[in-house]
């Protein structure tokens, strides 16, 4: 089953998406970066795929930094 | 996700090989965490804590030393966390739980030894543990001879201070246990420069209860039939409480514990065999008895252990205005502790039982690390106040290896089939 | 309806049929190097004797009790070859199960299991060890068992398979009668077996389960060795796969 992630340049860009994300009461789950997407250690966000959008309009409004998002099959 | 390499290089790690371990968590914690059904959303915290276990609280150790403050290492729950705080020094629980760490391990200390001395030893010796780099000096005891020992080699890479732990519990051992905690004192005044004071004291008690409380509401939560709680989740919170800052340790945890409680009010009994797991301590990452019986039908509802019940239970009076009273009240607390280092240790049994019928248990697991003569020997008695009482019980001896897991499997899944 | 139990252990497989409440059929055949061909051979075999699996409760035990595909449950051959062995013995029983990779106590209490003991990941004490031993002897085990029987015991101070088979090889090159070497290899089993049944308590009768269980002249010798009768029946190989067998009667499916 795939998995989508939200990677970010540090873990307080991770952190501040976290409560947004708790606010607006979409599901995530904070997750170890898998090695396939990143040599870096430190925090991903795992989040549902029909949540794509409303968390890319977030991002979007806020001053969050990401590195993207990525799908692993 | 953060790019550490850098950080690491200022505490002098071995890069190169912390990477392997690195490279190893995010699929290890992801197969036996990430994969358990309905968790609690308050455990995306203790994610946080592991996924940047070697990043961002390395960070913020670190940054407290380039501030001046200073950060000691602990591998025990009898050292006093409350004179750290006291000193204004950050305690932190040392790597000691993977077998990545045991090869170096054996380079300096013999193979027939519990795998957690040689993993404590081997995290130091090959440099892949981001803490120990960390680390000002470590707080050693005298739990069992294999540490006692170990602490010697130690102290070639690094300033050690070991604490003498009385084996009885007579009045003039705990008045022993009130010197070595007094000496203890002195040792961290010098290291850190901060005086202890009766007030400083004090506060430092207050943060060591209000943990304990959080972590007492946790265990009282999982009673409940079904527990709102995977035995691996709050093994976690209890791995978690000895490394993490405290405070943010105690309000993370009340959060979860708000949660569960929302929770209890919904869960219907599921049928799983509430297992009770005594013995021997699970340090980061040692999963592998918890996800061995929750991938059967079973869940673990309280461990009976130093990453358990003896962590937490019985708190320290605050009564008392001199630092001597302060003292005397912490060394009746910790020497409370029903260690198997102690004979004889009869408060241990007693608890069993009490465990056994407050979480209402349908079977025990002796969890022996191998080689922990100690526990391995404790096991008799336990094992004959069990069968009086009529509780199933089924003794595991393993290390951090891999390759007994299918026997372990077969063992706990013919037990389960029993109870 | 037929009730299969299916017992894939590490060196040997064992199927039992039950119709209703007869014992109907039982096979054996080698496990071989892949527990999911095998338990298709055993799938073929069953069809060619008439039993329509498909339509059968089954259960898988034994090591590679997940390897068969069209088992409605699996359970440990534990819990197995007690019911089996109280299947056979019609009695509560200690059970002494000396599988290819592991040797098993088992007490068995009104019909089920109450307790049990299992050898520590080694081969010390297992059926696999006789193989590896009776190898080096260069006889079959049947042979060295016969063998035994006649010899006097030389001491094998090796706990471990691999020291233990060096240490025969060394006596073989000084000259030991061979009997005298098998007498010593059956005496280390049945030593160990000793330790683990002194270890785990003995309540009513024994009974030996398993690969050895008719070779006679070892039964004569463990029951000499422990002073007091081991029983057993040309069964008793089949105890797992019978327990499994009884337990698929319990089944929904």
């Amino acid at each position: 089953m795939a998995k989508h992630y939200i990677l970010f340049p540090n873990y307080s860009q991770g952190l501040k998406l976290e409560s947004l994300l708790k606010q607006k009461d979409i599901k995530y789950v904070i997750s170890p970066t898998p090695r396939q997407l990143s040599s870096s250690c430190g925090i991903s966000i795992m989040y549902n795929k029909e949540d794509e959008n409303a968390i890319k309009n977030i991002i979007i409004g806020s001053s969050v930094k990401i590195n993207g998002f990525f799908t692993i099959d | 996700m953060g790019d550490y390499k850098k950080m690491w290089q200022d505490p002098n790690m071995d890069i190169e090989k912390h990477d392997i371990l690195c490279a190893a968590l995010p699929e290890q914690f992801g197969d036996i965490y990430l994969t358990q059904k309905n968790r609690p959303d308050a455990m995306n915290y203790f994610n946080y804590v592991v996924a940047e276990i070697h990043g961002a609280r390395i960070m913020e150790l670190e940054k407290y030393k380039k501030e001046g403050g200073s950060v000691v290492g602990t591998f025990c729950v009898f050292v006093p966390d409350e004179v750290i705080l006291a000193t204004k020094a950050i305690g932190v629980g040392l790597c000691s739980g993977s077998q990545f760490w045991i090869e170096d391990g054996e380079k300096v200390l013999p193979r027939n030894i519990c795998p957690l001395v040689k993993a404590f030893a081997g995290a130091k010796i090959g440099l892949t543990c981001p803490y120990f780099q960390s680390c000002d000096m470590i707080v050693g005891e005298t739990t069992c001879d294999a540490k006692k020992k170990a602490w010697e080699i130690m102290d070639e890479y690094m300033p050690v201070h070991v604490m003498e732990l009385p084996q009885m519990k007579r009045e003039k051992n705990i008045k022993e246990w009130e010197d070595e905690i007094k000496i203890f004192i002195n040792r961290m005044e010098e290291l850190t420069g901060n005086k202890v004071t009766v007030e400083s004291l004090k506060k430092g008690i207050d943060v060591c209860n209000r943990k304990r409380r959080a972590l007492k509401r946790l265990y009282d939560l999982r009673k409940n039939i079904p527990s709102p709680i995977s035995g691996l989740d709050a093994l976690l919170v209890s791995q978690v409480a000895f490394s993490d800052d405290p405070e943010r340790f105690i309000e993370k945890t009340e959060e979860l514990c708000d949660e569960l409680e929302e929770r209890v009010k919904e869960l219907k009994p599921n049928g799983k065999k509430r297992i009770m797991v005594t013995g021997t301590p699970m340090a980061l990452p040692n999963w592998k008895l918890h996800s061995i019986v929750e991938g059967l039908n079973a869940e673990i509802v309280v461990e009976e252990t130093c990453t358990g019940t003896r962590y937490f239970e019985n708190e320290v009076s605050t009564e008392g205005d001199t630092i001597d009273e302060l003292v005397r009240n912490m060394a009746e607390r910790y020497m409370d502790i029903n260690c198997a280092c102690f004979t004889p240790n009869e408060g241990r049994t007693e608890d069993i039982v009490k465990y056994a019928e407050e979480y209402n248990i349908d079977g025990v697991i002796y969890y022996n690390l191998s080689f922990c003569h100690t526990y391995a020997i404790e096991y008799e008695k336990i094992e004959k106040v069990l069968k009086e009482k009529d509780i199933p019980l089924l003794k595991i001896e393993t290390d951090y290896s891999e390759e007994d897991t299918g026997q372990i499997k077969t063992r706990v899944e013919a037990f389960l089939e029993m109870i | 309806m037929n009730y299969i139990g299916i017992d894939i252990g590490s060196t040997a497989s064992k199927v039992s049929v039950f119709k209703d409440d007869d014992l109907k059929l039982n096979i054996v055949m080698p496990t071989g190097w892949n527990s999911v061909d095998t338990s298709n051979k055993i799938k073929e075999e069953l069809v060619k004797k008439g039993i329509d699996v498909e339509k059968s409760k089954v259960i898988a035990t034994g090591y590679g009790r997940v390897s068969v595909p069209y088992a409605h449950k699996t359970i440990t051959e534990i819990t197995c070859h007690g019911k089996g062995a109280y299947y056979l013995a019609q009695e509560d029983l200690t059970v002494i199960d000396i599988g290819g990779q592991d040797t098993k106590i088992i007490t068995v209490e009104d019909g089920n299991v109450s307790n049990f003991t299992m050898n520590d990941k080694c081969a010390a004490g297992t059926g696999r060890f006789m193989e590896l031993m009776a190898n080096t002897l260069n006889v079959s085990i049947d042979e060295m068992a016969q063998m035994a029987l006649k010899g006097r015991n030389i001491n094998i101070t090796s706990m471990c398979t691999v020291f233990a088979e060096s240490e025969v090889i060394s006596l073989i090159g000084s000259g030991a009668n061979r009997e005298d070497i098998a007498r010593g290899v059956v005496n280390s089993i049945i030593g160990r077996i000793k330790s683990l049944l002194n270890k785990h308590g003995v309540k009513g009768s024994l009974y030996l389960t398993g690969g050895l269980c008719e070779l006679e002249p070892f039964i004569q010798l463990l029951s000499e060795e422990i002073g007091s009768e081991v029983k057993t029946g040309p069964l008793g190989r089949y105890a797992g796969s019978i327990g499994g067998a009884l337990l698929a009667k319990n089944i929904e499916i």
